[in-house]
């Protein structure tokens, strides 16, 4: 009966150690080192901007507003909308007063609108939507009629699952990117936002990990 | 000599949560199954050993020519840059709408990776104002679509296994956990597409049409 007994509590014992490992391993497996690598290549946050609306332009909203990413609120969509210089030698800056219209594969519609620094959200308590999304980008021409929307352009493919316009749209173009999101039609008299943080511009963080194979 | 300490240690498993006679009885039934095991093993790799390692592979695929009809349905359903457009995923789809292939092994391609500048000359990047899908490209994504199941992409290929068996279709079906949810149902100008050319006799309307989609 004491034999038994004892087999049995080294049995128990075994059986808490090995579930122990496998929930070990199963913590280890959770990590995504894409994501990890994309998030170790953001830089800080911009002296003067603490986190709000109008901080880290042109970064990848959702990798942090996320579960995996651990910063509240949780968003759903997430981007900034750039006016791209035709001389090479100016950077990309954040555009105020365009809207981007998107529609999820149940047909809910949402119209995201950039602020001061060129940044849109969509917070996931407010909308969640049923991916892949069709993105349209419109200009909002007169501050006094917002309703008032003149397309700018319509992004060729759709948005599969990722919400961080920057997971994909990453300055400058390459292979793997198409470059940030860009408005197509910009009067040329708009200069660049004063009362911003400089925006992310890159170095694509895939480029070394592609590069390397 | 592991074998029967195995057994005897699973007999012994087995006492501490049954009557000792139906232990023993255990115990046996363990022994005759190892058996059996090592028996059905031995057979397998003793069989194994008689296939000629140096036949040529006989594995058959759809047509590549017909194939460059159903792609721009894949670049574009399958292909944008969060989604199948990437290195890291199976099925990895190039075009002008997602990913663009770069030939690693061909020094002036290569240059394209560290040189932005290049890489936009060349329209090799994404979206608007990149080049069309090129011809290399549609040979990758051939090759991604036939080399997701190999085996039996070539048993539909010879009309042996509907193609709805197939990963690339059970995955947009919904028929299979697919993390970009199901795209398209049966019946669909975008199933008919794909399935056509599956097929052997591609549907250059249904292709057509299914590029109008939403």
């Amino acid at each position: 009966m004491m034999r038994s007994a004892r087999r049995l509590a080294t049995l128990a014992h075994a059986g808490a150690t090995l579930f122990a490992a496998l929930v070990a391993a199963l913590l280890v497996a959770c990590d995504d080192p894409s994501l990890d690598r994309l998030l170790d290549a953001l830089p800080d946050e911009a002296p003067g901007f603490p986190p709000g609306e109008v901080h880290r332009p042109g970064q990848p909203c959702v990798a942090c507003h996320s579960p995996y990413g651990g910063v509240e609120p949780e968003l759903s969509v997430g981007g900034t909308v750039f006016a791209v210089p035709k001389d090479d030698s100016e950077a990309p800056f954040m555009l105020e007063g365009y809207a981007v219209r998107l529609v999820d594969s149940e047909g809910e519609t949402r119209v995201l609108r950039t602020n001061r620094c060129g940044n849109f959200l969509s917070k996931k308590a407010d909308w969640d939507p049923a991916f892949p999304l069709r993105a349209e980008l419109y200009q909002v021409p007169r501050d006094d009629q917002p309703d008032v929307l003149v397309q700018d352009s319509v992004m060729a493919s759709r948005i599969g699952r990722d919400g961080s316009c920057a997971g994909c749209h990453i300055h400058p173009k390459s292979p793997f990117s198409p470059g940030v999101v860009e408005a197509l039609k910009v009067d040329a008299s708009v200069e660049p936002p004063n009362d911003c943080p400089p925006p992310w511009l890159g170095p694509d963080p895939r480029l070394p990990e592609i590069s390397a194979q | 000599m592991n074998g029967p300490m195995k057994v005897a240690h699973a007999s012994r498993l087995g006492a501490l949560v049954t009557h000792r006679g139906r232990s023993s009885r255990l115990g046996k039934l363990v022994a005759h199954r190892t058996l059996e095991s090592l028996v059905a093993l031995a057979a397998l790799v003793v069989g194994g050993c008689t296939i000629d390692i140096d036949a040529p592979a006989s594995l058959e695929r759809p047509s590549f020519e017909q194939f460059k009809t159903v792609s721009p349905l894949l670049e574009q359903r399958c292909g944008s840059l969060d989604c199948h457009g990437n290195l890291a995923r199976p099925l990895r789809v190039f075009g002008v709408r997602g990913m663009r292939y770069v030939n690693i092994f061909d020094p002036d391609q290569a240059l394209e990776l560290a040189d932005p500048e290049l890489a936009r000359e060349n329209g090799s990047f994404p979206g608007a104002g990149g080049k069309p899908t090129t011809e290399d490209e549609y040979a990758q994504n051939w090759r991604s679509a036939c080399a997701l199941e190999p085996e039996k992409m070539s048993r539909v290929a010879r009309g042996e296994l509907d193609p709805d068996e197939l990963l690339l279709l059970r995955k947009p079906l919904g028929m299979e956990g697919h993390k970009g949810a199901a795209l398209f149902v049966k019946g669909s100008s975008d199933h008919v597409c794909i399935t056509s050319w599956l097929e052997g006799d591609v549907s250059n309307s249904e292709c057509e049409l299914s590029l109008k989609n939403p």
